[in-house]
């Protein structure tokens, strides 16, 4: 299997250099972002999985200290919280780490014909940032609705509010990186003389 | 070519940064009639009526993997001391499910650890087992497992669990799980990409260079 998994990248290495030198720069982002999301998830997933999930029980758990609502046992990954007759753990599993969407924005970052190596470097920093504190953010919302409404409130607080303020800063995060940055970039680059190609 | 290959250098350097090794027995619970894997994990109070002293008070804790769930009762102080033959119910967002605990009979005003087997009320198939322990002058302790299959053939996709011990007390002991619905996610975070993408071509292309 291992072997097959070797292959498997030797010969993603092999399309992308081939598409990068036929200039199918569309097909690489589309290919190379989707092959590195597939790589990270069967090679690095399994790794920073239970340290991601530790930090994020942590993180929120500071919040949850700080305002005195719950408390934080991240060693096991599980917010412990009370409520008058009922006390709810929620734990923080695989998707509700962010593990996927941390490697999803970093393989289409890496991929994207923007930026050069330094910017993206940066940018993929502040990317996995944004998304781990609104990850957080997200669990400390969510305990705090349980926490003053009870488990009642639970689908509610998980499903609908919790999901919907995750994805709008997901979706400003994109905008910002993704969309800005080229749109601005493209209106300065009217001034350039020069090749301002990066994806070269 | 090198320029990739020298990526792939890099990344495999990473990798090797972020190689964890000791996380993977994090909170794993055994279940060996010794108790000690609990005394770090939250506890329910379970308990009827208006709340009690502290010493009427049973704990329960339930702790969960993505096969099994693993249940702690700690019996109270005073009052009930005893952990009886019990009903419970397990409701998970994958389905619910009733069960008996049956205690392995230990002789009257005797002392030690004996196993539990947990049953489905509705076949009485065993499905799970464990230990408690009573001593004298104590109250009872016990743990005990039950696989997610007794619920459901896809244990990886249960979520949300409620379990509730009708003869300790009204509480549900609740563990539940919340998830970014990260597929969702990442579809939106694409479709911006790809379009932003398709705009960056366009505006490259000669037809449209000024």
């Amino acid at each position: 299997m291992l072997t097959l998994k070797i292959i498997a990248f030797i010969v993603w290495i092999y399309v992308i250099w081939v598409l990068s030198r036929t200039g199918l720069h569309f097909f690489k982002f589309c290919i190379g972002s989707v092959g590195l999301f597939f790589f990270l998830m069967l090679w690095i997933q399994p790794l920073i999985m239970q340290p991601l999930k530790m930090a994020v029980s942590a993180a929120a758990g500071v919040l949850g200290d700080f305002f005195e609502m719950y408390d934080s046992y991240y060693q096991y990954s599980i917010l412990f919280i009370p409520k008058d007759t009922t006390a709810v753990s929620l734990t923080i599993d695989y998707e509700c780490s962010g593990v996927i969407e941390i490697m999803a924005f970093s393989c289409m970052l890496w991929f994207f014909p923007l930026y050069n190596t330094i910017e993206k470097l940066i940018i993929n920093c502040i990317g996995l940032a944004v998304i781990f504190l609104a990850n957080v953010l997200r669990i400390f919302l969510i305990c705090t609705l349980i926490y003053f409404y009870g488990n009642e409130i639970f689908y509610f607080a998980h499903t609908i509010f919790g999901r919907i303020f995750f994805y709008s800063i997901s979706i400003a995060l994109y905008f910002y990186v993704f969309t800005r940055s080229h749109i601005i970039r493209q209106k300065v680059g009217s001034f350039n003389y020069g090749n301002g190609d990066t994806d070269k | 070519m090198k320029k990739i290959i020298q990526k792939v250098l890099i990344g495999l350097l990473l990798i090797q940064a972020v190689s964890f090794s000791g996380y993977a027995d994090y909170g794993s619970i055994d279940i060996d009639g010794y108790y000690d894997d609990w005394e770090d994990k939250p506890h329910t109070e379970v308990y009827y009526g208006k709340k009690p002293y502290v010493s009427e008070i049973h704990l329960v804790s339930v702790f969960r993997d993505e096969t099994t769930v693993y249940v702690h009762i700690k019996m109270s102080e005073n009052g009930y001391t005893e952990l009886p033959n019990s009903y419970f119910t397990m409701d998970t967002d994958m389905g619910s499910e009733a069960f008996t605990l049956m205690l392995d009979s230990m002789k009257k005003k005797e002392s030690g650890t004996a196993g539990i087997e947990v049953h489905l009320t509705d076949n009485w198939d065993v499905v799970g087992s464990g230990y408690y322990t009573r001593e004298e002058g104590e109250s009872d302790e016990a743990e005990f497992e039950i696989p997610l299959y007794s619920i459901t053939d896809e244990p990886d996709g249960v979520v949300d669990i409620a379990i509730m011990f009708p003869d300790l007390g009204s509480q549900d002991i609740v563990c539940v799980g919340a998830g970014t619905g990260p597929y969702i996610a990442v579809a939106i975070g694409a479709v911006i990409v790809l379009l932003s993408l398709a705009y960056y071509y366009k505006k490259k292309h000669p037809a449209y260079a000024k």
